[in-house]
C-alpha cells in the first residue's frame, strides 16, 4: 500500500507539474527596464537630443578643422584622426533618421495626423539641418532609401547615394514644406515640454526653418544658381531670425553638462590662435594687445602663460619656435593662469572648456542670417544687387555677433577673468566696424563680398563644420594667409571632405563602391566646392 | 616625408613603438626623463612587466561508511599567483556528500559543497593602457622600463608623466603612461560564495517499477569592490565603486522507469522512462560607481564624494541588471536490448520555455541510436584472433532551446533630454517573432577492438545541422539600425573524431600505454535572413583597417578576408609611384591593392589532436601529451605591426647596409634601397630603387587607413607542442607503511606546454596566441605570451 502511494502522488505531482507548464511565463519574460511604447512626442525629443556635438566630432574640429579653414592653427598633431568623427557624424545621422522614419510613420499612421504638422514640422526641419551638415562632410551619402531598415524592412537594409545636389534640392524641398505649414492654430497638437529645442515657439520655428533655407539656398547658389535664385527670393519674404532668436543648444535651458567640449580641449591639446584670425582682429602683433580692435579676440582667446597675446604662424616653417604647455589641462579649473611655462601662443579661451552649463553650442545665429543678406544684396543673387543695404546688414552682423559672443561672456558663471560686463559701446563697434580691414569695402564687390565671408567665418568661430562648408562653396574666399602658403597647401589644403566611415564599404559595399568608384579620398571635391 | 608630403599619408597611423631610429649603438643620450642612458638593445623589456606565477594546490579527503550508507568529505584550496603583478585568486571548496540506506528500497544521496573564490585583479589585454597591446604596439625596441619605478611620486600620488615633470615629453603616450598605476592603483576585488547541494530519493517501488526524486540549487554571490587609490597627494581625486549580484538556480525532477530483462522472450531486455523535470534562474545585480573627488580622504566608500552632480547625476545612479528565466519538460526514454548486441534507444522531449512566445514556447524534440555490436551477433569466431570487438552505432538526435529573456517584447532605449523622456529604436533590430532555435544531428560511428584488445580505434563521423538559429549581423549604420538580429539562421556542422588506443606493453613491471586522437571539423552556413549578406565571426580593426573573419551563405568558416595584392593579367603584383606633394617628382612605389576586402588565408585547421604515451616501469611512470594541430591559417596583426614599425629583425636587412645603393634627397647615399617586386599597370617590370620604408610601412602595419596588402602577413599555423611531461614515483607499500602513516605515497614531477616541436610561424609568434576560443580561430593581436609550467605533486593515502 506504502508504495501505491508514492506511485499516485508522483502521478499526481507529474499532472500537477505539465499542467502548470506555462504558468506565470509572459510575468517572467516582461521586460523590466525597457520601454515597450513609442510616444512620437518623446520619439521628437530624441531626435532634439542628437543635435548636441559629439566628442570626436569636437575634438576633430580642434585638432583638423581649424586650421583647414584657418580660424585657428594647431602647433602640433594631436594624432586624432579625422575618421573617428567621421564615423561618430555618420552614426548620430542615420540612427536619428532611422527615428526620424519612425516618427513620420506613426504621424502619417495617426488619425490626428493633421494635428501633428507642426511636430513633423519641427522634425523635419531638425533633420534638414542634420542632413545637411553631415554631406556637407561627405558629398554624396544615402539619403532618400536610407534610415528605413526598421520601418520598411529588409529591401532597405543597403541604400543607393543620392548626390549631394539631389540631398540639398530635398531638404530644401523640406523646409518649405515646414515654413508652409507651421501653424499657430488652436487646432495642432502641443507637445509640451517634448518641445525641448525652441519651448515650442512656432514663430521661432518658422524663422529658423526659413533661415536654413536661406543658408542652404546660397550655400548651392553658386553650382545652381538657377535653382537657388528663387528660393532665396522667397526665402527673403519670409520671416527669418533675427537678434535675440540665435539658434543654439543652450545648455543651461536644456539642463545639460556638456563634457564633450572640456574633453575635445584637453585632447585636442594643440590649437592655438593662428595668425590668420588675429591678422582680423588686431591692427598690430602687440604682445600686451594694445593693437586688438575687435572685441571678440579677448572672448575666443586669450593670452599665453605670460600674459601676452601672441598669434602661431598659420603657416609655420622650420624657424618657428616650438609651443609646449598645457592651457587646456584640468588644473586650470582651480589655477586658472597655470598654462605651463612652454605655453608661448596664445590658446583659445578655455572658460569654453570650463564652463560646460551655460555657453551654448551654436546652430544658427541672427548674426549670420544678417550676413547671408549682406551677401544676397551684394551678389545680386535672389534680390536686386544692392550695395548700400548689403553694407548694413554687414554692419548689423558684424554688430551682433560681438553682441552675442559677449553675452555669451557676460552670462557665464565659471567667466571671471577678463569678462565683459555690459555689451560693447557703440564707440568699440564704430571703431571695429571703420577699421581698415572691417569697413565695409562698397566700392569693391569682390573685395566686399570677402569681408562678409570673413565675418561669417569670425563669427561661426565655434561653427567650424560651417565655416568649412563657407569656405568650399566660396572657392576659399574666407581668409587664408598668403605666407608660405604651400605648408598649408600640402598639410591641411588637401582636405576636402571626410571619408565614409568603413562600415559603408563593408555592409553597403556594392552602394559604395558605385558611389565611390573604389577612389573614397579626402582629397576628393564634393559637389558643392568651386 | 621629403617632398611635402606627410607621413600618414604614405603609411597611416603607426604607434609609438615605431623603431626605424638609428642603431643602438651604445652611444649615450638623453632619455625622456632627462636622466643620460646608453642607446643600446634591450632584449629584456618585453619581460620586464612579468613575473613568475605559480599555483599551488591541497587537497585533503576521507571517505568512510557502515550499514547505514557512506559519508565523504574533502576540503581543497589552491592559490594562485598570476604571472602580472599585483594579481591572484585563491578558492577553499568543501565537500560534503553522503548516501543513506533508509530502508532496503529507499535510498537517499545528498551532497553539498560550499566555495570562497576570491580575486584580486585580472589582466587587461588589448585596452590602450595593457602591456599586451604595449609589447607589440606601444613599445619601440629602444625602450627601457623606467615607469615601474617612478609611476607612483615620492608622497605616493600619481605621475602624470605631463611635460611639467618631463619638459622633453613622455614618448609613449596614453599607449604607456597609465599602464604601471592602472595595475598597482586600480584594484578590483571579487569575493564569490558558492553553495551547492542536492538531495536525491530513489525508491525500487517494485521489482520492475522504480522512482527518482531529484533537486538541486546554485546559489552563488558575488562582490566585487573597486577602490581606486587617488591620484594627487591629499587624497581625494580617488574612485570606488561596489557591485553585488546572485545568481540562483533551482532543478527539479521526477523520473519513473518501468524495466524488464524479459520482455516478450528471454533476449529481449526494456525499459521505459517517463519524467518530468523544472529548471529555473535568476540573476540579478546592481553596482554603483563613486567617481570622485572624495571628501574624506583615502576613504573609500560610496558617499565619500564632494562632487556638485547637476545634470550629470546619472553615473552616480546605481546600474542594476536582472535575469529570470524557467524551463518545463516532460520527456520520455524508451531502452530496448537484444542478445547483449542490438541496442536501441528512443527518446521525446517536450519543453516549455520562457523566453519564448506564447506561440511557440513549446516544443518537442526526439531522438533515437542504435548499436550493434557485430562481433557478438555474427559469432566471428574466424577473426577473434584479431579482431576482439566491433560495434557499429548509428544516431539520430534533435535538440531544441529558447534564448535570452525579455526578447519576445519590441522595446525602445527610453532616455531623457531636456528634462523629458526621450525614446528612440533599438540600434539592433530585433527578429519579429521568435521561435524555438533547433539543430538535428547525425551520427555513424565504429568502436574496435583488435588483438585481445590491446589495440582499440574509435571513429566516428558526426553531421549537425542547426536551424532557426538566432544570429546577429551587422548593417550599414545609414540604414538607420546597426545591425539586425534573425531567427532564421542554418548552419550545417560536420567532421569526424577518432581515437587510437594501445596498449604496446602490458607486464608487471612494465607497462606501456599509448593514445593517439584526432578531429576535422567544418562549419558551414546553408542560409542567414533576407537582405543579409555576410555573418561576422571577428575581426581586428574591422576588414577595411584590418582584417576580418566572417562568412556568406554556402561558405565555410574559417575564411580570413582583407586587402590584398591587385595581380595583373601576366600573374605580377602591380606597384604604382607614388609623388612628391606637387605630383612630380617620384619619392617611392607601393603596391596596389585589390578594390575590396579578399579572401586572404583559410584558419580552418585539416586536422587537431593530441598523441599520448604512458610508460610505467615498476615505481616510476612517465606520461608525455603531445598536442598538435595541422593546417589553418592566421592573419597575425602582431607580425603586420612588428614589420611596419621596425620591429621585427627582419626589417634590419637594409638598414644594415644590404639593400640596394640608394640615393636620399640630400644627396647622401647608403644600400638602404630596394625594388618591390611587382609590375606597373601597363604590365612593365619595376625596376624603381626605393628607399626601405616602402617594403615595410607601406605594406605591413596594425590599422591602417591605408590599404594595405593584409595576405603579407598571413602564414599558415601548423605546430605540435610538449603540452604536458610528467614522472611520477609511487612508493612500494612497504615503504608506505613503514611511515606508520601511510598507506600510500607517491609524488610527481610535472611540466606543462614545455615547448613547441614545431612551428611554422616566423620570429616565434605564438601559435596559440589567436583571439579567443571561439569561431575567430584566424585572427592574432596583442595576446599575452605563452606561459611554461612547472610543478610537483604529492599524493598520500592515510
Amino acid at each position: 500500500m506504502k508504495y501505491h502511494k508514492i506511485i499516485y502522488i508522483g502521478f499526481l505531482a507529474a499532472v500537477l507539474f505539465t499542467s502548470s507548464c506555462k504558468n506565470g511565463f509572459e510575468e517572467i519574460n516582461k521586460p523590466w527596464d525597457k520601454a515597450v511604447s513609442a510616444p512620437v512626442e518623446q520619439l521628437y525629443n530624441g531626435l532634439v537630443s542628437t543635435m548636441v556635438l559629439g566628442w570626436q566630432e569636437q575634438v576633430t574640429y580642434h585638432s583638423w578643422i581649424y586650421p583647414i579653414t584657418q580660424q585657428a592653427m594647431v602647433t602640433s598633431n594631436s594624432g586624432y584622426v579625422m575618421a573617428n568623427a567621421a564615423s561618430e557624424l555618420w552614426s548620430n545621422y542615420y540612427l536619428a533618421l532611422g527615428n526620424y522614419r519612425l516618427l513620420e510613420k506613426r504621424i502619417d499612421e495617426s488619425p490626428d495626423r493633421d494635428r501633428y504638422k507642426n511636430l513633423l514640422a519641427m522634425a523635419k526641419t531638425v533633420m534638414a539641418y542634420k542632413t545637411i551638415k553631415v554631406s556637407e562632410f561627405f558629398g554624396d551619402m544615402p539619403y532618400s532609401d536610407a534610415g528605413r531598415a526598421a520601418t520598411e524592412g529588409s529591401s532597405k537594409y543597403r541604400s543607393k547615394y543620392d548626390t549631394q545636389s539631389e540631398i540639398f534640392k530635398s531638404v530644401i524641398g523640406d523646409l518649405k514644406w515646414a515654413v508652409d505649414n507651421f501653424d499657430t492654430g488652436n487646432d495642432q497638437i502641443a507637445i509640451g515640454s517634448y518641445e525641448t529645442f525652441l519651448k515650442g515657439d512656432i514663430a521661432k520655428w518658422v524663422k529658423f526653418a526659413n533661415s536654413l533655407r536661406l543658408r542652404y539656398a546660397l550655400t548651392i547658389s553658386g553650382k545652381d544658381a538657377a535653382y537657388a535664385t528663387p528660393v532665396i527670393t522667397e526665402a527673403l519674404t519670409k520671416p527669418l531670425l533675427v537678434e535675440g532668436d540665435d539658434v543654439a543648444i543652450w545648455p543651461l535651458s536644456l539642463g545639460l553638462t556638456l563634457e564633450g567640449r572640456r574633453w575635445s580641449f584637453n585632447s585636442g591639446l594643440f590649437h592655438r590662435m593662428g595668425t590668420t584670425m588675429w591678422s582680423y582682429m588686431s591692427t598690430s602683433d602687440a604682445k600686451d594687445g594694445s593693437g586688438i580692435f575687435d572685441p571678440r579676440c579677448r572672448i575666443f582667446f586669450e593670452p599665453n602663460n605670460a600674459g601676452q597675446w601672441v598669434a602661431y604662424p598659420q603657416n609655420p616653417t622650420n624657424t618657428t619656435t616650438p609651443e609646449g604647455g598645457l592651457p587646456y589641462h584640468n588644473d586650470r579649473l582651480t589655477s586658472w593662469s597655470k598654462k605651463g611655462d612652454g605655453n608661448i601662443y596664445s590658446p583659445l579661451n578655455y572658460y569654453f572648456a570650463k564652463d560646460q552649463t551655460t555657453i551654448p553650442e551654436p546652430i544658427f545665429t541672427a548674426a549670420e542670417v544678417h550676413l547671408l543678406k549682406a551677401e544676397v544684396f551684394a551678389t545680386g543673387l535672389g534680390a536686386a544687387k544692392n550695395m548700400v543695404t548689403a553694407k548694413a546688414e554687414y554692419e548689423k552682423g558684424v554688430t551682433a555677433s560681438v553682441n552675442f559672443w559677449t553675452k555669451v561672456a557676460m552670462d557665464s558663471p565659471d567667466w571671471v577673468v577678463a569678462k565683459p560686463s555690459t555689451l560693447p559701446t557703440s564707440a568699440v563697434i564704430n571703431t571695429l566696424l571703420t577699421s581698415p580691414k572691417i569697413a565695409f569695402d562698397i566700392s569693391n564687390e569682390a573685395n566686399a563680398l570677402k569681408q562678409i565671408y570673413a565675418q561669417m567665418w569670425i563669427d561661426g568661430f565655434r561653427q567650424p563644420w560651417d565655416v568649412w562648408a563657407l569656405k568650399r562653396r566660396t572657392g576659399n574666399l574666407t581668409p587664408m594667409s598668403a605666407v608660405n602658403a604651400a605648408y598649408y597647401d600640402s598639410n591641411f589644403g588637401v582636405y576636402h571632405r571626410f571619408v565614409y566611415p568603413s562600415t559603408e564599404p563593408d555592409y553597403n559595399g556594392a552602394n559604395w563602391r558605385d558611389a565611390t568608384g573604389n577612389q573614397d579620398l579626402t582629397s576628393k571635391k564634393t559637389w558643392l566646392e568651386k | 616625408m621629403p617632398g611635402g608630403l606627410n607621413s600618414w599619408q604614405l603609411f597611416s597611423w603607426y604607434g609609438t613603438g615605431a623603431s626605424w631610429g638609428h642603431k643602438l649603438d651604445g652611444t649615450e643620450i638623453t632619455w625622456w626623463d632627462g636622466v643620460k642612458r646608453k642607446w643600446e638593445a634591450n632584449p629584456d623589456n618585453v619581460k620586464s612587466f612579468f613575473r613568475t606565477g605559480n599555483t599551488t594546490t591541497h587537497n585533503v579527503s576521507f571517505s568512510g561508511g557502515g550499514e547505514f550508507g557512506t559519508v565523504r568529505v574533502s576540503l581543497s584550496r589552491s592559490d594562485n599567483k598570476a604571472i602580472v603583478p599585483n594579481s591572484k585568486f585563491d578558492q577553499t571548496t568543501v565537500n560534503v556528500g553522503s548516501n543513506i540506506d533508509i530502508s532496503k528500497k529507499i535510498k537517499a544521496e545528498a551532497t553539498s559543497s560550499y566555495t570562497r573564490f576570491n580575486r584580486l585583479n585580472t589582466p587587461n589585454i588589448g585596452d590602450n593602457n595593457s602591456w599586451s597591446k604595449f609589447m607589440v604596439y606601444g613599445m619601440s625596441r629602444d625602450y627601457k622600463n623606467i615607469e615601474k619605478d617612478v609611476f607612483r611620486n615620492a608622497d605616493g600620488s600619481k605621475n602624470m608623466f605631463n611635460n611639467d615633470t618631463y619638459p622633453m615629453s613622455y614618448p609613449y603616450g596614453g599607449y604607456g603612461k597609465d599602464i604601471y598605476w592602472n595595475t598597482y592603483e586600480k584594484n578590483t576585488d571579487l569575493q564569490r560564495d558558492q553553495l551547492l547541494g542536492s538531495v536525491k530519493l530513489t525508491a525500487d517501488v517494485t521489482p520492475w517499477f522504480n522512482m527518482v526524486g531529484r533537486t538541486g540549487i546554485d546559489y552563488n554571490t558575488n562582490e566585487f569592490e573597486s577602490k581606486f587609490t587617488p591620484t594627487d597627494p591629499a587624497g581625494l581625486q580617488g574612485e570606488y565603486g561596489l557591485e553585488f549580484n546572485k545568481n540562483y538556480t533551482i532543478t527539479s525532477e521526477l523520473i519513473g522507469t518501468l524495466h524488464t530483462d524479459r520482455l516478450f522472450t528471454n533476449d529481449l531486455t526494456g525499459s521505459l522512462t517517463l519524467g518530468g523535470s523544472s529548471w529555473y534562474n535568476r540573476y540579478h545585480g546592481s553596482k554603483q560607481w563613486n567617481p570622485g573627488p572624495f571628501g574624506v580622504p583615502f576613504q573609500y566608500f560610496l558617499r565619500n564624494t564632494t562632487a556638485i552632480l547637476g545634470s550629470d547625476y546619472n553615473k552616480w545612479l546605481p546600474e542594476e541588471y536582472r535575469q529570470e528565466s524557467k524551463i518545463n519538460s516532460t520527456y520520455g526514454i524508451i531502452d530496448l536490448g537484444y542478445k547483449d548486441y542490438l541496442f536501441l534507444q528512443i527518446t521525446g522531449r517536450n519543453d516549455w520555455s520562457s523566453t519564448l512566445p506564447t506561440a511557440t514556447n513549446s516544443f518537442f524534440y526526439p531522438s533515437a541510436s542504435l548499436s550493434f555490436v557485430f562481433t557478438e551477433a555474427f559469432g566471428m569466431k574466424s577473426v577473434k584472433s584479431w579482431l576482439d570487438f566491433g560495434k557499429l552505432r548509428v544516431a539520430y538526435a534533435a535538440s531544441a532551446n529558447g534564448t535570452d529573456p525579455y526578447k519576445t517584447s519590441y522595446v525602445y532605449t527610453a532616455g531623457s533630454f531636456g528634462g523629458s523622456p526621450t525614446r528612440t529604436l533599438q540600434k539592433s533590430l530585433p527578429p519579429l517573432a521568435l521561435e524555438p532555435q533547433r539543430s538535428k544531428s547525425l551520427e555513424l560511428g565504429v568502436q574496435l577492438g583488435f588483438v585481445n584488445n590491446r589495440i582499440g580505434l574509435d571513429f566516428s563521423y558526426y553531421k549537425i545541422n542547426s536551424t532557426s538559429q538566432i544570429l546577429s549581423a551587422p548593417l550599414p549604420v545609414s540604414s538607420g539600425v546597426e545591425s539586425v538580429t534573425f531567427n532564421t539562421g542554418e548552419l550545417q556542422n560536420q567532421g569526424f573524431e577518432f581515437i587510437l588506443r594501445g596498449a604496446i606493453v602490458k607486464q608487471n613491471n612494465f607497462s606501456w600505454d599509448m593514445t593517439f586522437n584526432g578531429a576535422h571539423n567544418k562549419n558551414k552556413v546553408i542560409s542567414l535572413d533576407e537582405g543579409v549578406e555576410t555573418y561576422p565571426l571577428g575581426d581586428v580593426f574591422g576588414i577595411t583597417y584590418g582584417a576580418a573573419q566572417q562568412v556568406r551563405v554556402g561558405q565555410n568558416y574559417g575564411t580570413i578576408y582583407g586587402y590584398d595584392y591587385k595581380i595583373h593579367a601576366n600573374g605580377k603584383r602591380i606597384v604604382q609611384r607614388i609623388m612628391d606633394a606637387d605630383g612630380k617628382k617620384v619619392i617611392g612605389t607601393k603596391y596596389v591593392t585589390t578594390d575590396a576586402p579578399v579572401a586572404i588565408g583559410n584558419s580552418t585547421p585539416k586536422l587537431t589532436g593530441g598523441f599520448s604515451n604512458n610508460i610505467r616501469y615498476k615505481n616510476f611512470s612517465v606520461y608525455a601529451l603531445i598536442d598538435y594541430k595541422l593546417g589553418g591559417q592566421i592573419y597575425s596583426t602582431d607580425y603586420a605591426v612588428a614589420m611596419g614599425n621596425g620591429l621585427a629583425p627582419e626589417t634590419l636587412k637594409e638598414r644594415n647596409g644590404g639593400g640596394l645603393p640608394y640615393t636620399y634627397p640630400d644627396e647622401t647615399t647608403a644600400n638602404h634601397g630596394v625594388i618591390l617586386d611587382g609590375v606597373f599597370e601597363d604590365g612593365s617590370e619595376n625596376k624603381d630603387v626605393v628607399n626601405y620604408m616602402f617594403k615595410y610601412a607601406s605594406v605591413y602595419g596594425g590599422w591602417s587607413d591605408i590599404h594595405m596588402p593584409r595576405s603579407a602577413s598571413v602564414f599558415n599555423n601548423s605546430w605540435a607542442k610538449m603540452r604536458e611531461l610528467s614522472l611520477t614515483y609511487t612508493f612500494p607499500k612497504t615503504v608506505a607503511n613503514r611511515t606508520k602513516v601511510f598507506q600510500g605515497l607517491s609524488i610527481s614531477a610535472i611540466g606543462r606546454d614545455l615547448f613547441y616541436i614545431f612551428t611554422t610561424l616566423p620570429d616565434r609568434l605564438n601559435p596559440e596566441g589567436v583571439n579567443g576560443i571561439g569561431n575567430t580561430q584566424g585572427l592574432q593581436w596583442s595576446a599575452f605570451p605563452g606561459t611554461r609550467t612547472y610543478g610537483f605533486s604529492i599524493k598520500a593515502q592515510l
